[in-house]
């Protein structure tokens, strides 16, 4: 058994310690690069560092992280201008280590900075960001091989892409087997809200509040992310594959306001390109790949497989709670459950006074903003972690037993508002954590909502 | 053919990012079974435009007529005018769209609400200081002056004092100087008045630039509204349309949030109650102020008639009329129940406290509704100033 473990492993590293041709790595990091500095410049632009990091009094932390702290003003438009500085360096290969190491740091700290701001996207960004800082992509096409010839190779070993390409196989089958529910493919939902107010996009805007399109779509979409890696791991599939995912995701674009996702998985996707690919386009030189003679380490495979089987497994710890983890949220992060819930809560905190009998009411909007507020309303994670900072701020002021329980209401894909949070718990005496949280009222079972355009 | 092949999704690529670029000129009409959903939508920012228009007309005939009473003499007809003015303007608090909201947070704001009403940034102390400091001799030298001491929260204090007190505390120079104490009784008197006259004419001046934004016309912003693609205030139908509603949710917040919950003590009161903290400290008509924000309210979910298209026909269009008569008839028991009050807002937290709970009750059972399923099955979001990213 033992031994047969250790064939295997010694197979899997001979295997991926093979050379591949570093080229469409090299096209990779550039857009990558370009991706990340464009984002960093797109947020100055649009004053999003006021609006997300400045503004706000309250910042929702992450579970582990909540030693991460906001950092004064000018610090944190210096933080977005290091990032597009960064992203510029990493695309040009000049100091790429330097640059793709402070652009994970900083992005990271950025996107640990408030749980409200968490959108997939941005932790994949994350992902590849960290997964770069160990991958030696300016050895071509950059202005460090130019300045260092000695740096000079145009192959890698193929745990180089294959690791890539299991983080963005991830991606796509976990966000395909999201959408493997009931509200997605019978009732078509949440597609049948968001399509029915898009009516006037052009050319296909009439048929868009059909209920029929919606479920269509619907189905579309889940075959397309569980099943496109495999299409575009296959040779004679491929550039199809990839034509329909460009026009996947550039139709996500004009429905949804997504940001930069589709164009960061229309890059993610070239991972899945022969790795000498760039050539075509860069007069078909021969690649020197087969020149090289790299050595993997056990270790680093090792810490591969590690990294895998965490991507792997991660999205699946929702099975592991009672609820609907798109009702209760308990796994929800993380696993890329991508645009598969609508859900609008009302939360109105009760805060009770014993010392002198009074209960008060407290609104979320007094510390959070719109942003905010928006997010953390079906979130019931969120809405204990408020409710901790209000009763504590009670507690500031002296009422010592302060009590404070919430009302909070949740419309999840049309269906009638229904209790989120049992009201009677004080919420002062439970904490989060990774158990399952019996503070959270079990998803109703009603059928979505259904559209019917009269 | 490889290469041809393999440089497909490139040109498919450039195609579609020039489509995404394509703004929404593109117009549907009906289809087969009646108005389209698109159609049904521009409908109701139509008629919305024009009730919006309305109201702004209606505000100036009555802000016009304000003004010739501040230039008289009777302080009874002045008051009434006053009533008149601000049963119009509370109707306009929940239609507040474009050229009213705030500047920079609202698409297309100009701030010309809070230069009519700034309340609840009223200050009838800066009022008072604005009294001593004589800066509403000239209209410009008013209209450059913070926006709480103009507009009709001024007005109203000016109208409705009854004493020739002030309203600061003893450390602000106005008193710590004497400037305040130095003044005659019917000096106090005769500036106010004349500090109302000068404000009347303001009102007057921004209620009909506001009117003008509304008024049919191609450079007009109401142009804008209902045809989003002939300008750059609003990037679709839905963006216009989300804009509406953006203004439905002062009842939410204003209303239920400011205007109930403190003075009844549910909020931001440790007392039982706290009278001094309701809207309308000294015209008192707190509670008639509410109703208009509600008809304000329903004029614009309804539409402006029977048949006029309203949220209420958007609901009803995807099969939501249950949901669409829940919100209707909260507000149905709201307004009863004002109706059923005898009394100004202070007198009944005095006299019976649970009145002005239940109505607060009743608006928190609305904007439950309002906040989760309205928004949801309507695909609008909640109020906010910018458009993020999502996934």
């Amino acid at each position: 058994m033992v031994g047969s473990l250790r064939r295997h492993f010694d197979a899997l590293v001979e295997r991926e310690s093979r050379p591949v041709d570093l080229a469409s790595l090299a096209v990779f990091r550039v857009l990558f690069g370009a991706m990340g500095a464009f984002g960093a410049i797109r947020f100055l632009a649009n004053d999003w560092v006021d609006r997300f990091f400045v503004q706000p009094d309250y910042y929702f932390k992450f579970w582990g992280f909540e030693w991460v702290r906001v950092a004064p003003e000018w610090a944190m438009y210096g933080v977005f201008v290091a990032l597009a500085i960064f992203g510029v360096m990493v695309s040009l290969g000049l100091f790429y280590r330097v640059a793709i190491v402070g652009f994970f740091v900083l992005f990271t700290y950025v996107e640990l900075l408030d749980v409200s701001n968490y959108l997939n996207h941005y932790y994949l960004v994350s992902l590849l960001a960290f997964l770069m800082c160990f991958m030696p992509l300016n050895r071509m096409w950059s202005i460090d091989a130019k300045i260092w010839p000695n740096l000079r190779r145009e192959a890698v070993p193929r745990l180089t892409i294959d690791i890539l390409r299991v983080q963005v196989a991830c991606v796509y089958f976990y966000a395909g087997l999201a959408k493997l529910t009931s509200d997605w493919l019978i009732g078509a939902q949440p597609l049948n809200i968001w399509l029915t107010s898009r009516v006037d996009t052009p050319l296909i805007g009439p048929m868009l509040d059909e209920w029929w399109v919606a479920l269509a779509m619907s189905w579309a979409g889940f075959l397309f992310d569980t099943t496109i890696v495999v299409w575009l791991s296959i040779k004679k599939t491929r550039p199809w594959a990839y034509a329909v995912l460009v026009v996947f995701h550039l139709l996500t674009n004009v429905f949804f306001a997504i940001g930069l996702f589709p164009i960061i998985m229309i890059v993610s996707a070239t991972v899945f390109f022969e790795p000498e690919w760039p050539r075509r386009f860069s007069g078909g030189r021969r690649s020197l790949a087969a020149g090289f003679r790299p050595r993997v380490s056990r270790g680093v495979i090792v810490a591969a497989m590690a990294f895998a089987l965490i991507q792997i497994t991660l999205p699946l710890r929702h099975f592991a709670y009672p609820t609907n983890v798109l009702w209760s949220e308990e796994g929800m992060r993380f696993s890329w459950k991508v645009m598969v819930r609508e859900k609008n809560g009302f939360v109105t905190y009760q805060v009770h006074l014993p010392e002198i009998d009074k209960t008060l009411e407290v609104i979320p909007a007094r510390y959070l903003s719109a942003d905010q507020e928006r997010e953390f309303s079906g979130q019931p994670d969120l809405i204990l972690q408020l409710g901790h900072h209000i009763g504590d701020e009670w507690r500031d002021r002296g009422y010592d037993d302060v009590e404070v329980r919430v009302d909070a209401w949740a419309s999840w894909n049309g269906r009638k508002a229904a209790r989120l949070i049992d009201p009677d718990v004080d919420l002062m005496k439970v904490n989060d954590g990774l158990l399952p949280a019996h503070w959270i009222v079990p998803a109703p079972e009603t059928a979505p909502a259904r559209l019917v355009s009269r | 053919m490889r290469r041809i092949i393999d440089t497909i999704p490139y040109v498919l690529l450039v195609a579609f990012a020039a489509a995404g670029c394509e703004k929404d000129a593109a117009t549907q009409g009906p289809t087969e079974t009646g108005p389209g959903t698109l159609e049904l939508r521009k409908n109701v920012l139509v008629e919305s435009a024009s009730t919006i228009e309305a109201t702004y007309v209606e505000a100036e005939t009555s802000f016009v007529a304000l003004n010739e009473a501040l230039q008289g003499d009777d302080p009874d007809e002045m008051r009434a005018a006053f009533s008149n003015s601000m049963d119009v303007w509370q109707r306009a608090e929940s239609m507040i769209v474009g050229p009213a909201g705030m500047a920079g947070q609202a698409a297309g704001g100009k701030d010309f609400r809070d230069q009519i009403y700034s309340w609840p940034l009223s200050n009838a102390c800066a009022v008072d200081q604005e009294t001593v400091a004589k800066n509403y001799e000239t209209a410009e030298l008013l209209r450059s002056q913070p926006v709480n001491r103009r507009g009709l929260d001024a007005l109203e204090y000016l109208l409705f004092v009854d004493n020739a007190e002030n309203q600061c505390d003893p450390n602000l120079s106005i008193n710590r100087m004497g400037d305040w104490a130095a003044l005659s009784e019917a000096e106090i008197a005769e500036r106010r008045i004349d500090y109302a006259r000068q404000l009347g004419g303001l009102l007057v001046e921004d209620i009909r630039a506001l009117r003008a934004e509304w008024a049919a016309g191609e450079d007009t912003f109401r142009a804008e509204f209902v045809d989003p693609a002939s300008g750059d205030t609003y990037d679709s139908t839905r963006a216009s349309l989300n804009a509406l509603s953006d203004a439905l949710f002062y009842l939410e917040k204003e209303v239920k949030d400011m205007k109930l919950a403190p003075p009844a003590g549910i909020s931001d009161c440790l007392d039982e109650v706290c009278p001094d903290k309701r809207e309308s400290l000294w015209a008192d008509r707190s509670l008639a102020n509410i109703r208009k924000n509600i008809e304000g309210f329903l004029v614009i979910y309804r539409g402006d008639g029977e048949d006029a298209p309203g949220f209420d026909d958007l609901l009803a269009s995807v099969d939501q009329a249950e949901l669409d008569q829940s919100i209707q008839s909260k507000l149905e028991e709201a307004l009863a129940l004002i109706d059923s009050i005898d009394g100004s807002m202070a007198a009944t937290l005095a006299s019976n406290p649970d009145k002005i709970t239940n109505l607060h009750g009743l608006l928190k059972e609305f904007a439950l509704l309002l906040k989760t399923e309205f928004v949801t099955v309507l695909d609008l979001d909640l109020p906010k100033r910018a458009e993020g990213d999502n996934d």
